[in-house]
């Protein structure tokens, strides 16, 4: 089972991997010219930009000093000039890079999809809903950040640190090295303070899901609380809830604010180095003011890289265990393929053989042992036993939604493993227990079956099994809007328009596992005839709950920890006093 | 403004922080203009005036500058976000509290969806104005206000014209942040749209596989990530606009401090370093323009999440607590309905309706969707209060008890079973205070539920619920089931509570209820003839009114509704050979 918890427990992450990041990396390598270009607008920008200390301090010394007006209006038209070059630059950057990452991210979102489409049951077996949901969305945008700005900044910020001190050493050689002396100490402070900061902002975030979580299931059972008498209790737990959560957030946020103080205090010490070995400079002409301005504005200017940095860091841990779920997917094989020589299944007749199939789940614990049987072009068996004993196991197999152990599953002659998935599909139709609605019209949901139906084939078979009067009178008639799950319908009227489905997709062979819920007595006979309808003139099999789908079935196979112990017709079976006809007392003899 | 005034209340007790908060601001804010004119004094008395024996002096004062503005922006920090976390936090406990208080009615009304945005995105916004907003707020004053003191000072036509820029500057930032709003409305709108399309497909995975449908919702979801991708692009492209117009506009002002600063120096109107002073204190004039329109934007949305949060906390609970509610040392269990009607607006559910079970009477409840049953039992606790007409449990109006007392005897088992993410030994002891380890198994036993838990490796120690392991329909039902007995209620109610428990075990179950029925006042909804059959008394609901009622062989003998559904249910049966034989025979 996979991983779970509950409102006080956080979720696991994992650590970082560098061949997943290279592997991300690899999704950058088609956008290799706008990377480029992105790099280019953006070294642009930034050179532009550091290029105004420079322009203030040449207005100090030159001109200002001089009283050289004319060389002042020059060295700002210059810095007009440069700040408009950077500011367009940037529009550019700023447009590329979004279009790059953005569209980078939106195909990786669908690689991730399309390969889910193509996992087997077992995939969907092995990881919660929930789960899966949360790889194809919010992992994918979790890497987003990283492969649409974290790199190309990464670049650029390195880029930067080069430029200005290059600046620097040939403003002033020695008063660079003295000016930035300081820096290991920052950038030891900052990176050491980065890595806490990244934990205690993931530890807060678990904490708020932990809470969110909680009140979420209040509220979803809140009926159940107040019927129970618990409001106190749950007040109580909210409270710990909170406070734990704002003792986390604190220790996050002081911890968050404590970089730029640090950048404050460390960039004081330079400026005072840089002037008190300055003035030494400046007594004997080998400096002058501009030159001590300027270099101050470039150390201030050297420490937002180091910060960008050490965000990058961060930016990496997080990236990387996100990739690792996506890739986690997308390596994930299909359990079940199409062999290269597959063929299409040809027009089906009907006929279905089971022979010696073994099958189980896990390994050494068989759920179908040896089974064989026969069954003959439109027949219409009803599978019926114990829950766990094997009957859905058979719909599993029969439309490959999992392989076989050892034996044969044929149809009209042809192993099973021999066709294509699709044509198989195509021609074995199920119906499931649970009729999973879509969202979208009552309209849409029934075209499920056939994509190209017209509304009035539609309505032609939501007449045949019964479904037109109850969706006629609902308040858009077949346009009106269902809710994903179509919690604003019955179970009889769900599994009613299921069989309109069905009935639309028409298959040759037709697996149908009965509800077993009990269903108000109109909808319950409604829902008998259209089982009727349904299994009209196709091979069908049934799990069964219903005692007249059981009666009106040509055979009954009573399956018992995955064996068929009894096989024959209603009369058949109760006349042979066996198991069937114990079940059948059981269930029946104690009403008249 | 009301709303901000509402808001404002609850920050009273945690006044004392926001003042220290502000204390520590405003010495943030005056420390940061110190740098500035040590700088000057550095250049126009140091350097160009030669008094070198201030130097020291200065050199410590910028450390001490910087030191003390970072002590101060730490405690101006700790102060507003303790401030804003104690506010949001008793907003958030009024909030859960208050929706504790809420009637079922209510929850038929609000989305869970909804009022978890509350809980999350509402409070997030009051949040961020009772922390930053409230500090850039008043900082963006004093950062003007002091600047403003201290460059006028020096020369008032430079200020002027260094802040010919701002109003552009603000003008866009305003701007920005109402284009930028609805783009952002938009990605979040078309962010949910695939979130659920992802989560339709992964939820119907096994129908789209037995329809070959993969395709198809390939399709589907290009369309949704295309639209994605669209909108994430068009709201990119509004900060691809209006990022460098601030930006440049913002370095505007540099460009004219250089012009006319640098005029003014050379004309002698002021000195170098006052120049470089004026320089260094530009970001403090850029600032509060910049954040204008973040701060227009915050207080807006802060108003709109303020009044969503306040219109469910002035909602008062239509069910309340009667003020002396009436004491009775024991619940005998017996209900009694007095032309009972109930009307939601000007639909009738129930219609003059009057019964009476005796203690240990069972009731059965019978009828199509819609006909009323669930809202009959839902009267009996007080879930909902009728319209018209009285329930009395002994003897006494519902109203009258005390809402605690009523409650905890009766036991309830609810047609949507919920389960929460906790160990089923929690789930099953959610009713009492204390329960031992024998009491729960034999709930269990009883519910039919003890062979499968057992089975189960971790038994009564499995994580259920959303976050755990799924059981199925049934195993919830009968784990609520047992969540309901070990109550011991006197009054038991059973909502179609084993309709997805299959038939077997049905009976089973029931076997074993009935041995307890006899202790406790039972009702019952199902559907099933077999479930109802041996009650006292059978009601058939239809539309609100009482269509029939009788035990099971009156209404049988009555040839009506009852004795339809009976034919339906056992159409087959009655024509079956075995049991006519059978019938002959005994």
């Amino acid at each position: 089972m996979s991983a779970r918890n509950r409102y006080f427990e956080d979720e696991r992450l994992e650590t970082v991997d560098p061949r997943t990041l290279r592997r991300l990396m690899g999704y950058l390598k088609p956008y290799k010219l706008q990377v480029i270009l992105a790099l280019f607008l953006m070294a642009v920008a930034r050179l532009a930009d550091l290029l105004n200390p420079i322009l203030i301090m040449i207005a100090i010394d030159k001109y200002i000093a001089n009283g050289n007006l004319k060389g002042l209006i020059n060295v700002a038209l210059v810095y007009l000039l440069l700040l408009a070059i950077s500011n367009i630059a940037i529009r550019f950057r700023v447009l590329v890079t979004n279009k790059t990452g953005h569209n980078m991210i939106k195909n990786i979102r669908k690689e991730v999809f399309s390969h889910i489409q193509k996992l087997s049951f077992n995939f969907f077996d092995s990881l919660p809903a929930g789960k899966i949901i949360t790889r194809v969305i919010n992992n994918v945008n979790t890497l987003q950040d990283l492969l649409q700005n974290g790199v190309i900044n990464v670049v650029i910020d390195i880029l930067t640190l080069f430029i200005i001190l290059i600046i620097m050493l040939r403003i002033h050689f020695r008063l660079t090295l003295v000016a930035l002396s300081v820096s290991p100490i920052l950038i030891t402070v900052v990176f050491l303070l980065k890595n806490k900061i990244r934990l205690a902002w993931r530890d807060v975030q678990r904490k708020g899901s932990n809470l969110n979580a909680y009140v979420h299931e209040s509220i979803t059972g809140m009926k159940v609380t107040q019927a129970f008498v618990r409001e106190e209790k749950n007040s109580g737990i909210f409270r710990e809830l909170v406070d734990l959560y704002k003792s986390t957030w604190m220790k996050a946020v002081m911890l968050s604010h404590s970089v730029f103080p640090t950048v404050l205090v460390v960039n004081s010490i330079s400026g005072i180095l840089v002037y008190y070995v300055g003035m030494k400079y400046l007594a004997t002409g080998l400096v002058s003011v501009g030159t001590l301005i300027a270099l101050g504005n470039y150390v201030w200017r050297f420490w937002q890289p180091i910060i960008n940095l050490s965000n990058f860091y961060n930016q990496i841990m997080v990236a990387s265990s996100a990739a690792e779920r996506v890739f986690q997917v997308l390596d994930t094989e299909p359990a079940i393929v199409d062999k290269p020589a597959a063929i299409d299944l040809p027009e089906v007749k009907g006929r279905v053989d089971f022979k010696n199939v073994n099958f189980s789940y896990e390994e050494g614990v068989p759920i179908l042992k040896n089974m064989s049987f026969t069954v003959e072009p439109g027949e219409t068996i009803a599978l019926v036993g114990a829950t766990g004993a094997g009957k859905s196991t058979i719909i599993n197999l029969l439309t490959r939604f999992y392989d076989i152990d050892s034996g044969q599953i044929m149809i009209d002659g042809i192993d099973i493993r021999d066709v294509t998935i699709e044509s198989l599909r195509r021609q074995v139709g199920v119906m499931m227990q649970d009729s999973f609605i879509f969202s979208g019209t009552v309209l849409d949901n029934i075209r499920y079956g056939k994509l190209d139906a017209t509304d009035e084939e539609i309505i032609e078979a939501a007449k045949t099994i019964y479904a037109d009067q109850f969706i006629r009178e609902m308040e858009n008639g077949y346009n009106t809007e269902l809710n994903e799950g179509g919690s604003r319908l019955s179970t009889g009227q769900r599994q009613l328009i299921s069989f309109a489905r069905i009935l639309l997709y028409n298959p040759k062979i037709l697996i149908l596992d009965e509800a077993t819920s009990s269903i108000d007595t109109q909808t319950e006979i409604l829902i008998q005839k259209a089982t009727d309808v349904v299994l009209k003139g196709r091979t069908s099999f049934v799990i069964a709950h219903r005692l007249s789908t059981i009666r009106n079935a040509d055979r009954i196979f009573v399956i018992d920890d995955g064996e068929i112990i009894e096989a024959g017709n209603h009369q058949e079976l109760i006349n042979k006093r066996g198991t069937y006809y114990q079940l059948y007392q059981a269930q029946y003899s104690k009403v008249v | 403004m009301y709303i901000l005034k509402r808001i404002w209340k609850y920050t009273q007790k945690y006044k004392w922080f926001f003042v220290f908060a502000l204390i520590f601001s405003t010495l943030n804010v005056v420390i940061a203009l110190v740098p500035g004119k040590i700088t000057q004094v550095l250049i126009d008395d140091v350097i160009r005036g030669d008094n070198i024996s201030l130097l020291p002096m200065l050199l410590l004062g910028f450390f001490l500058a910087a030191s003390i503005r970072s002590l101060s922006i730490m405690g101006e920090r700790y102060f507003i976000e303790y401030f804003s976390q104690g506010v949001v936090n008793d907003l958030k406990q009024s909030l859960y509290d208050h929706l504790q208080r809420q009637t079922f009615n209510f929850y038929n009304q609000n989305k869970t969806g909804e009022l978890m945005s509350r809980m999350t995105g509402d409070m997030e916004a009051i949040r961020q104005l009772t922390c930053d907003g409230i500090l850039n707020f008043t900082k963006m004053f004093f950062y003007l206000f002091f600047t403003f003191i201290v460059l006028s000072k020096i020369s008032l036509k430079l200020f002027i014209f260094t802040m010919l820029a701002s109003p552009f500057v603000a003008f866009f930032a305003l701007r920005f942040s109402k284009k930028i709003k609805p783009a952002a409305r938009r990605v979040r709108e078309q962010f949910s749209r695939l979130n659920s399309t992802v989560q339709e497909n992964i939820i119907g995975v096994r129908i789209v596989k037995s329809f070959h449908r993969e395709e198809f919702e390939m399709e589907k979801f290009n369309r949704e990530n295309e639209e994605f991708f669209r909108r994430n692009f068009a709201s990119a492209s509004i900060w691809a606009k209006y990022f460098p117009l601030l930006e440049f506009f913002s370095g505007l002002s540099t460009f004219f401090l250089l012009l006319f600063g640098g005029m003014m120096v050379i004309n002698g109107e002021i000195q170098l370093g006052e120049w470089v002073q004026f320089n260094s204190y530009l970001w403090m004039l850029l600032m509060p323009m910049l954040m204008l329109g973040g701060m227009v934007d915050l207080i807006n949305r802060t108003i709109v999440s303020g009044e969503r949060i306040f219109s469910i906390l002035d909602r008062e609970p239509e069910i309340k607590n009667p003020e002396n509610p009436v004491v009775l040392k024991e619940i005998k269990g017996e209900v009694e309905f007095r032309n009972v009607s109930l009307r939601f607006g000007s639909e009738v559910v129930l219609e003059d309706i009057s019964l009476h079970a005796k203690p240990g009477d069972t009731i059965a409840i019978m009828g199509a969707t819609g006909s009323g049953k669930t809202s009959l039992i839902n009267l009996i606790a007080r879930y909902y209060d009728p319209t018209e007409g009285q329930v009395l449990i002994d003897n006494i109006n519902v109203r009258e008890l005390d809402l605690k007392v009523l409650r905890e005897n009766v036991a309830p088992v609810m047609q949507d079973v919920f389960l929460f993410s906790e160990t089923i030994r929690e789930n099953i002891v959610y009713g009492v205070d204390s329960a031992s380890m024998d009491e729960i198994r034999e709930a269990a036993r009883i519910a039919g539920a003890q062979e499968f838990i057992e089975k189960m490796e971790e038994g009564y120690e499995t994580v259920v619920g959303e976050m755990g392991v799924g059981l199925s329909g049934g195993q919830k039902q009968r784990v609520s089931i047992a969540r309901a007995l070990i109550k011991k209620a006197p009054i038991l109610i059973l909502d179609d509570a084993t309709s997805a428990v299959d038939m077997e075990t049905e009976q089973l179950i029931q076997e074993s209820l009935e041995k307890i029925q006899k202790k406790c006042t039972t009702f019952i909804i199902a559907h099933r003839i077999s479930s109802v059959r041996h009650a006292d008394e059978i009601i058939i609901l239809n539309n609100g009114r009482i269509l029939e009622r009788g035990t099971h062989e009156e209404l049988l003998a009555r040839k009506g509704q009852y004795y339809k559904i009976f034919k339906a249910q056992y159409r087959d049966l009655l024509e079956d050979n075995i049991i006519k034989e059978k019938q002959v025979m005994s």
